[in-house]
Formats: structure tokens, sequence, C-alpha cells
């Protein structure tokens, strides 16, 4: 699982200086990749640092609900496969927050700027995961559109971040196969796993569909994110592709793609079927009823279900290992904190 | 689910102090096959070299099959700068009794670095000269690395794990997905589903 990267950007790149900046907008346009050490609007350096510390966040926060299922795994064998996505992800967290570094932010200060609040995750990650059908949709629904995402995050233009996209996206293919494979079990198995199955999608379509973030402005291809290549598809294009890959495979698995209302805590409490969810043969895509973006900007304000426990357990764990981390720093020793 | 993630958290209104952490930053390359050429996998911080290379074999050593690891304190390299135009470079012939110096180079922007060979001479701009002429040819950049100041992994200690690791990797579903597949739906809405797989895995 992993985060796309659209954290909001405040980018004005009239604070530039002119002639460096056309002469780097020229490079991007060409296609040349942006090193480290090649000049670059502070503005890029800000946004860019900002995409791939949320990426990070998302990373080590999105481990958590997963996490929780490794003692409930139904065999040795998802066991085994669900510890090592969770260790995966905890990696790409690691690799990204090097990229950060790299952009100029300490790893302590965006540790601690995650569990205090100041920078953010990716909203899709304060949903509750109840049933393991739940960890299955996760991994291929959610790990589905961060592939999505990512292979156009491959195509920017900072080298580094390129780089590391190369190699979380080769980990995510194993993700998305093995969340695929137990979709596939479930909806092949028990009239109860399949209800299972069918109320764990009903949890996870609608983040799904909002997991590409808010539509897009109407020039968004002129503004600073786009037009430097930090990201290369507009939000509302990466949903049209994801639409029309799930949408119909879901159909097709036997699911159905609802409306849902849901409780404070994330659940469902009444749901209709989707209307607008139905190949257009005109244009040749999937429709789907607009997301409540209303819900999506109270989830990213942290009044989400699980906003606060995501980020309290993460602020305990960042706790517990202070004196792990003194001890391999400083050489000191001392005992843990109590539990 | 266990106890400690059920728990609701209090915590003190402050954050406990930031550690004070004095750490190095090693950059680490893996060889995926005996007498391959050892490939840029990324970098890490850690306290010392000992330790980065324990955790190198971890992190980066668990994500792919490798036999070795390479890693180096990124104070020790000499690179020249990102270039778009011919390298400028005069070989040195190696001298045996100068130090070794690994040579690294990136083809294009964006590329890896990936190990190129080694040239023997006195200091780093005559390693970095003679690394630029014998391997820079169409490189964007030319990395050397003293050889003595990089630490390696044991011969023969296995890092990539020899039991079945199918499950940790896309190849390993392939063939149960496709068959669950095949009672869904029709041959060629599965390929069409499959157009946005990532082909290329470890």
């Amino acid at each position: 699982m992993s985060g796309a990267a659209n954290p909001v950007m405040n980018i004005d790149p009239s604070l530039e200086d002119q002639d460096k900046l056309a002469e780097f907008e020229q490079r991007i346009a060409e296609g040349v990749l942006i090193e480290p050490g090649d000049w670059m609007p502070q503005a890029y350096r800000i946004g860019m640092l900002k995409m791939a510390e949320h990426h990070a966040n998302s990373e080590i926060i999105g481990a958590l609900p997963e996490g929780e299922w490794i003692t409930r795994a139904p065999s040795l064998r998802r066991k085994l496969a669900l510890t090592a996505k969770v260790q995966d992800e905890i990696g790409h967290g690691q690799m990204l927050y090097r990229v950060s570094q790299d952009l100029g932010k300490p790893r302590e200060e965006m540790l601690r700027d995650l569990i205090t609040g100041k920078t953010k995750y990716h909203n899709c990650f304060n949903y509750p995961a109840p049933t393991w059908a739940d960890i299955a949709m996760i991994q291929w629904l959610i790990d589905g559109a961060a592939i999505m995402n990512q292979k156009t995050l491959a195509d920017g233009a900072f080298g580094p971040y390129v780089r590391t996209m190369h190699r979380i996206n080769m980990e995510e293919a194993f993700h998305f196969k093995s969340g695929e494979d137990m979709v596939l079990t479930l909806m092949s198995g028990t009239k109860k796993q399949k209800a299972m199955t069918q109320k764990a999608f009903d949890r996870w379509w609608g983040p799904s569909v909002m997991f590409f973030g808010p539509h897009d402005k109407p020039n968004c291809e002129q503004l600073p994110p786009m037009k430097w290549r930090m990201k290369t598809e507009s939000n509302d294009s990466l949903r049209q592709r994801f639409l029309n890959r799930f949408a119909p495979a879901a159909l097709d698995l036997g699911l159905v793609v609802h409306v849902c209302e849901k409780d404070d805590d994330g659940m469902v409490t009444s749901k209709k079927v989707d209307e607008a969810c139905v190949l257009d043969d005109a244009t040749g895509n999937w429709g789907v009823t607009d997301p409540d973006w209303d819900e999506f900007f109270r989830v990213i304000r942290g009044n989400g279900p699980c906003n606060a426990h995501r980020v309290a357990l993460r602020r305990f764990s960042y706790e517990q290992g202070a004196w792990v981390r003194r001890a391999i720093a400083s050489g000191t020793s001392s005992l843990p904190p109590a539990a | 689910m266990s106890k400690i993630r059920e728990q609701g958290f209090t915590f003190a209104d402050e954050l406990p102090p930031a550690t004070d952490s004095v750490v190095g930053h090693y950059v680490v390359y893996t060889q995926k096959k005996e007498g391959a050429p050892h490939r840029y996998a990324g970098w890490l911080n850690a306290p010392d070299i000992d330790m980065a290379t324990k955790y190198a074999c971890e992190h980066y050593g668990q994500d792919e099959s490798c036999v070795n690891i390479w890693l180096h304190d990124r104070t020790q390299m000499h690179e020249t700068p990102v270039s778009d135009t011919p390298l400028p470079g005069e070989d040195t012939p190696d001298d045996p009794g100068a130090p070794t110096w690994a040579v690294f180079t990136q083809k294009r922007r964006g590329d890896i670095h990936v190990e190129q060979g080694h040239v023997q001479v006195a200091d780093q701009e005559a390693a970095l000269s003679a690394a630029i002429s014998r391997f820079g040819m169409d490189m964007t950049q030319v990395r050397v690395v003293p050889r003595d100041s990089m630490a390696s992994t044991e011969v023969d200690r296995v890092i990539w794990r020899t039991h079945d690791q199918g499950y940790r990797l896309a190849k390993g579903y392939s063939k149960s997905v496709r068959a669950k597949w095949d009672a869904f739906r029709k041959t060629e809405d599965i390929e069409e589903y499959r157009k946005d797989d990532i082909e290329n895995h470890f």
C-alpha cells in the first residue's frame, strides 16, 4: 500500500530567478531529469519535499491497519505474505524519508511532524479494516490505485524520486497480486465469505475512488506540479483509468458497486446500487457517482474514523523506540519504558 | 488484535526530546549474481559502517535476490557533476603501489550508478580523471570511491534467504491468479485488465 502524492502545494514561481527558471523549465519540457546537484527553483525543492514526505508518511501509517492482521491471517502463507508486505511498506517509508532528507529536512523532524499533525498522510488510511476481507480489498483496490499513480510518478522529473519509485513499484506488484489472489479466493468461496467480501468492498470502494484526490483545476497542466513534472497525470485522468480497470472487474467477480452512507466509525449504515456505474459506449469509460468530497476534506482535517488512533499508535511507537535510537546513536544504554 | 493496539493512549503534552542522533550516511550497492557488477540500491543512516552493513542486509538485501553488498560512507565518494556533454579526463597508468578506487558510472540522468571496474592511482583527482578516461564515454556522471573505505558483506554469507520466497514476489501469484480469473471473466477482459500490471519485477 502506498500513498498517492497529492499533498496541498502552494508554489509561487514568480519568486524565482526568472532566467534560471526559464532554463529549468526548458530542460523539464525536453524530458531531462533533475539530479540533486542541479539548480532547481526553491518552490520545486519545497514541492518535491512535501510530496516525498507525504508519501513516506503514508507508507509508515499505511502499514498500521495491515499490521493488525498479521496475527490473525488465515494461513501460514498469508501470514508470511502479510508480514513481508508490512516490512516492504516500512522499507518504502525509509527510502522516501531518505529522498526527503536529501531535499533538506532532517528525518527526526519528519517523524515528529507526523505525530504532531504538522504533516499529513494519505486519507485512505483513516478507515477501519474490521475483517480479513478488508485486508484483501486494501491490497487489491488501494494498492491497485497506488500502482496506477506511482507508475506515472516514475515518469516524473526528479531523479532520486524516480529511482525510488521504480524500486517501490517492483514490490507493489507483489502487494497487488497478493491482494488480487485474496479477493479471488474469497469470491470463489462460501456464501459467508462472499458476503464478507461485499461488505469490505462497500467500505473501500469510496475511499478508492477518492484515492487520487479531488477534481482537478481546469488549468492543472499549466500549474507547477504538472508543468514541472512533479506529477505527470491529472487526478481525474488517473481516477478514470482506475474505474475502467476495476469497475468491470468487480462486477464480473459478482460484487455490487454501491453508494454508501457511513457512521462516524466508518461502518456502512445504508447503501443503494450505484446506477451511474455503467459503461458509456460512446466514450468507452465507466461512470461512478461522484464521491462525498465533504467526507474527503473532513478526513483530511483529522476527523476520519481512525485518524486519532493511527497517529496515537505511531506516537506510541516513536516514544517506545526512543531508548533504542538513543542507544544506537550514542552508545549509551538504558531500560525500555513500560509498555 | 494485540492489547497494545486496542488500548486508549495517553500522552504527555510535549513530545520527548528529539534523539541527538549523530549518524553517518552510507551508500549501498547490491550484486545480484556472482561476477555481476554492483548496482546502486540506495542509502541509509547508521552510527557506523558495521551497523550499516547489517542494516543494508536486512533492508536492501531482502528486497531482491543478491549475493553481495558494498557500502561506503557518503563522504568517501568523489564524483563529477552530472553532465550532458562528454566528460573530460586524462588517463593515468595504474600504479601497483597506489590505492585502488572503485569506479561507478551513471549512463543517463535518473539511472542508477553501476560498477564499471577500478583504477589504481595516487589521489582522488587522478582517480576521477582516469575513471572518466577509461569508463566515462557517453556517461553523465562518474564516481570513484577508495576501495579500502568500502565495507563488503562476508564471502558466502547468505543475504537473500534460500527457502521458497514465492509468497513475497508477484510472480509467486501469477499462475494462481490467472486460473482464478478464468473462472470469472472472458479472456479478452482479463488481458485488458492485465495491461496495467507491472511486468518487470525483481
